[in-house]
């Protein structure tokens, strides 16, 4: 019974890994050994592959241009999730359940809804084909995330550290930069990876949105296919490029993550 | 240190229909240390929140030392506040959580310092200072978060919300004790809010039972116990509380449960509530010499041995009611049995009336 339990957990590990590394020996092949055959190991790897990427500006533009408005986004989002998770969890005020509900519900409606209104929209306000474009759109499903996620974090500090601060005599905004946000630092984490990812991963909105500009990465990929049929080494190589920043990410959120599960608010 | 006073301070919440806390008075000597007793949800938090300055009250002064402070904020009040569950900043060291309260009132680096350690060391925490707060027990966070009310020296107010509540039972009096000390050493002005009457009777010289909003009773903890003011106190302090029996006074005389004693009373004729504590009373088996009220025991339970003998609560029905006497275990259930006072107080329309002790030769006197 032990003994195929844990073959089954090892099939299932190897049922995961196996795409990713796959993707990660093609990136150090070239197109020739690709289209050979079955190769376990690389015969004769190499990095030319990367080398393409990082020598050619389409290539590292596109990635430039993903990472602009993914942070952009991340930092609008949290910044404007703080305080408002802040009065959710601390403050009673009229309607207050029903918007924060509401905010989830908006996170029901598919992105490809949104298409048409973004499009035309920036387009009539000269926005269109920036990074901001994009970074606001994706506001729109991670600012509520973000709130949902950041309201469980301090709802879970008690109100008194608030009221404690305030008999020593700290002013709001003080004891929210100096003594609240150091100890919810682990739920911005949650909040930051999370908008970070739907930012990242997200591909209907970024594409419509941008044109020649500010092409994002996952775009660039979809247009590999040139005069000489596909590049298949340089595409996987931007692949193994892409998942990096997720994999940074959840490396320093790790801990924290494992938390915000507790809460039940991711 | 300051004289703290309230006089008819009223309390509704925004949206609320009735009054949490109405037309409360209440007095407390500079240096004094002041129990607010009561169950949950008679306005204690509300009067604590009142007094940091938390929340404003709706009507009604609130004096330090005769200057009205109703209307200032919390950090202006120079109020500090131990809450029921440890708050501190947990990311700072113990000295810094020390200092902190220093630091915002702008007082010198080396002096704050010098007070951080003279206040642990008062607490006996000196060897905490360089500890990460995240780290210390639950115990040790209590004692960190008390030195934390201490530390200013002019702090005008020291609130205690039921600190002992997240502290393991066996060192409750070890922190008691520490706290008592230090408030005696400083000289601080303490309210020490509790739902514990334990706590309460223990810690504090004077005590106020809140009820519905009201404070229904000040006064020592003998006071308590003696001369309750309500059928209220009566019962909810002591542990068991009070008894109470149905009496009534004619011609002149005390019936206890119809049963005469041979207490005199100058009140006017009528119906009235008769009290007596668990250790006022003794039952002895029936037959036995001198005036008692006949009951019958229903149960007993042992608490303890006492020169060879089981003692503990005798439990016997006096007709409807049922009362609970602290005493030998020498009557068993089912006995007939007479209940002996040595001490009893009435209450007419719920409030307190008269009390009387036995004095040697069975005669009652007025106490």
């Amino acid at each position: 019974m032990r003994r195929a339990s844990n073959w089954l957990l090892w099939g299932y590990c190897v049922y995961l890994v196996l795409p990713l590394y796959w993707l990660v020996t093609m990136a150090l092949r070239n197109n020739q050994d690709i289209v050979a055959g079955l190769e376990v190991i690389p015969a004769n790897p190499t990095l030319a592959n990367f080398a393409e990427i990082f020598g050619n500006p389409v290539w590292y533009q596109g990635f430039a241009n993903s990472l602009s408005y993914v942070v952009l986004n991340t930092l609008i989002s949290v910044l404007v999730a703080l305080p408002a998770a802040y009065a959710f969890s601390r403050y009673r005020f009229m309607g207050d359940r029903h918007l924060f509900f509401w905010l989830l519900t908006n996170r029901m409606a598919p992105p490809a809804v949104f298409l048409l209104p973004f499009f035309q929209l920036y387009s009539a306000i000269g926005l269109f084909d920036t990074p901001l474009a994009v970074a606001l759109a994706h506001c729109l499903f991670t600012v509520p995330l973000a709130v949902w996620i950041l309201e469980g974090f301090m709802s879970a500090v008690p109100r008194s550290l608030d009221e404690m601060a305030r008999l020593d005599g700290h002013r709001l905004g003080y004891f929210f930069l100096r003594i609240f946000l150091p100890t919810i630092r682990g739920g911005v984490g949650v909040a930051v990876f999370f908008c970070f990812m739907f930012s990242w991963v997200e591909l209907l909105l970024a594409r419509t949105l941008t044109g020649s500009e500010a092409k994002p990465i996952v775009v660039v990929m979809t247009r590999t296919v040139s005069a000489s049929g596909m590049d298949w080494g340089v595409l996987a190589a931007a692949g193994v490029l892409t998942i990096v920043p997720g994999v940074a990410v959840v490396w320093f959120v790790r801990r924290h993550l494992v938390k915000g599960f507790a809460l039940g608010r991711v | 240190m300051a004289e703290v006073k309230l006089e008819g301070v009223s309390h509704r919440y925004e949206g609320a229909r009735a009054h949490t806390l109405e037309n409360l008075d209440l007095s407390v000597a500079s240096g004094g240390c002041h129990a607010l007793l009561g169950s949950s949800g008679a306005g204690k938090t509300t009067l604590l929140n009142l007094l940091s300055g938390l929340e404003l009250p709706s009507s009604g002064c609130i004096l330090f030392d005769g200057e009205d402070v109703s209307k200032l904020d919390a950090g202006r009040r120079n109020v500090a506040q131990v809450f029921q569950f440890p708050v501190l900043y947990e990311s700072l060291d113990v000295a810094r959580n020390l200092e902190f309260p220093l630091k915002t009132r702008g007082m010198p680096r080396r002096d704050r310092q010098a007070r951080a350690v003279e206040v642990a060391g008062r607490l006996g925490i000196e060897e905490l200072l360089g500890r990460r707060a995240r780290e210390l027990s639950l115990f040790e966070k209590q004692l960190v978060a008390i030195g934390r009310a201490l530390v200013r020296p002019d702090v005008a107010l020291v609130l205690l919300d039921e600190p002992l509540t997240a502290v393991e039972p066996a060192r409750k009096w070890q922190l008691r004790r520490v706290l008592k000390q230090a408030q005696q050493e400083l000289g601080a002005t303490m309210i020490y809010v509790t739902h514990d009457q334990t706590e309460a009777l223990t810690f504090a010289e004077q005590i106020s039972v809140l009820h519905q909003g009201e404070v229904v009773q000040t006064g020592s903890p003998t006071d308590l116990f003696e001369r309750p003011a309500s059928e209220y106190v009566a019962e909810f302090v002591g542990s068991p509380g009070m008894n109470l029996v149905p009496g009534e006074v004619r011609d002149g005389s005390l019936l206890v449960h119809g049963h005469a004693l041979g207490i005199r009373v100058a009140e006017a004729p009528g119906a009235c509530t008769v009290g007596f504590r668990p250790e006022w009373a003794r039952a002895i088996s029936a037959g036995s010499d001198g005036p008692g009220v006949p009951a019958q025991v229903t149960d007993t339970r042992t608490q303890g041995v006492r020169q060879r003998r089981p003692v503990g609560v005798v439990r016997a029905k006096l007709g409807e009611r049922e009362v609970s006497l602290r005493q030998a275990l020498d009557v068993t259930t089912g006995d007939a049995v007479i209940l002996q006072l040595d001490q009893l107080v009435a209450f007419r329309g719920g409030a307190y009336l008269q009390g009387w002790s036995r004095v040697e030769d069975g005669t009652y006197a007025r106490a």
